[in-house]
């Protein structure tokens, strides 16, 4: 943080050279800075505000993906519960799709954990994953489309969401270790 | 108004009654404006031109895939139209219209397409790279061979080749020749290429091996088809460059081929 101060011409009280207003009278300084998108860190009155501040928005954006990587977790780990058993009392259904049920929803649990780490890449797989299962899911069957549509297309922005808040993990984790 | 040398320990930063940043008042005792974190939720302490261009990188390589899905569901659609088998002539225009898609993402992301085509290497990978297909072809085969005793069913490429007229030259040009140089291109070109400055070169590798295993749409193949696109991805990483993986991607379809034709009774 730079530690340059400069007076107020209403006051003449200090100021920080990055301050756009004056601390203890609250006039506008002249030539402040102009506005813009500015970075958090370097204009925090001490870093561990900053650190404090730039961990709590990485943690929210791990949850975004996470929550949604769980959602999936759970509706394909309650969709493989139901289906097993009917599936395996069914013989015109092949023996091994049960199990491919199962092992989805094993996969969903795999990158919800992946996604405490690396939000990122699990919450691209993620989406890969669900749009193809899905339509591969509507071609065998077109039936199954319009089934849960809203669900699924709420899935799917939640995930594309994911994606989003896992871009800005990326690029805000090397601020922590900065600040 | 005084304009005379200010006394520094006049007004410190935790002393402040306004706003620094926004000139609004604090309430008594706060460090802090309001301003600090609603300029947090809107996102704005990212480098939105970083912001922008890792979303750019990141839908190019998602919707490539996406596209290439398509595709191959649109044309598993009309082969199950036609009497639901794999047929020739459907997967001689499915290459086509997936080389043309293929072919028009790399323009959109041309800089990461070109850049591994034009790099040069040592010939030596393309000798190691045709070496080891043998091995990931080996482990492909038998890995088919067991999933295929648990009751999954497996595709003799060769034999339809053959039951509808097609020598042996259309199916090295269509399981061979086109796969290896536009699955290359999309999967280590666009894909890991996009992906690699966004998420580093060790997660675009993985990220990209399972897009490249997923999009195959074959269960059976889905362990193999990881491996061989882990070990595709390390080769494009290792010489940055796209030609050694196609040439390893050509032999091991190519291996496919010829074990289909008889020619390889070892395995």
């Amino acid at each position: 943080m730079a530690e340059s101060t400069s007076p107020c011409p209403h006051c003449g009280a200090q100021n920080d050279s990055l301050a756009a207003f004056c601390g203890a009278c609250g006039k506008a300084l002249p030539d402040s800075r102009a506005s813009g998108p500015r970075l958090v860190t370097a204009e925090l009155p001490d870093s561990n505000a900053a650190r404090q501040l730039v961990g709590e928005e990485l943690k929210a954006h791990v949850k975004k993906a996470k929550g949604a990587l769980l959602a999936v977790a759970i509706i394909q780990t309650i969709f493989a519960l139901i289906f097993f058993p009917v599936a395996r009392s069914n013989p015109e259904i092949a023996s091994f799709v049960p199990f491919v049920v199962l092992a989805i929803a094993a996969i969903y649990w795999a990158l919800f954990v992946w996604a405490g780490h690396n939000p990122l890449p699990a919450a691209i797989v993620g989406l890969v994953l669900y749009v193809t299962i899905h339509l591969l899911d509507a071609i065998a069957d077109p039936s199954q489309l319009a089934r849960g549509i809203l669900i699924k297309i709420l899935i799917v922005v939640a995930l594309s969401r994911a994606i989003n808040a896992g871009i800005k993990y990326r690029r805000l984790l090397p601020q922590l270790k900065q600040a | 108004m005084p304009l005379g040398d200010p006394e520094p320990e006049l007004v410190s930063a935790p002393l402040a009654r306004f706003c620094t940043r926004c000139g609004a008042s604090l309430a008594s005792g706060a460090i802090q404006c309001a301003c600090f974190s609603e300029q947090r939720e809107t996102g704005a302490s990212l480098d939105q031109k970083q912001y922008s261009s890792d979303l750019k990188a990141v839908r190019s390589a998602m919707w490539l895939y996406f596209t290439l899905l398509l595709v191959s569901l649109s044309f598993a659609i009309w082969a199950r139209a036609n009497d639901g088998t794999w047929s020739v002539s459907a997967d001689l225009i499915s290459s086509s219209v997936s080389t043309a898609v293929v072919a028009f993402w790399s323009f959109a992301a041309l800089r990461v397409v070109i850049e591994p085509l034009r790099a040069r290497f040592n010939l030596a990978w393309l000798l190691a790279a045709m070496l080891l297909a043998t091995p990931t072809y080996v482990a492909a085969h038998f890995t088919v061979e067991w999933l295929v005793a648990l009751g999954i069913q497996d595709v003799n490429y060769l034999l339809i080749f053959q039951e509808e007229g097609y020598g042996l030259g259309w199916a090295v040009l269509l399981v061979c020749v086109q796969p290896a140089i536009v699955e290359e291109v999309a999967f280590r070109g666009v894909v890991q290429g996009s992906l690699n400055g966004v998420l580093g070169s060790r997660q675009a590798l993985w990220v990209s091996a399972l897009m490249f295993a997923i999009l195959h749409l074959s269960i059976p193949s889905l362990p193999h088809l990881l491996a061989l696109g882990l070990v595709l991805g390390w080769f494009r990483n290792r010489t940055n460059s796209l030609v050694p993986g196609m040439f390893l991607h050509f032999t091991h379809n190519l291996l496919v081929i010829l074990h289909e034709a008889g020619e390889i009774p070892w395995v």
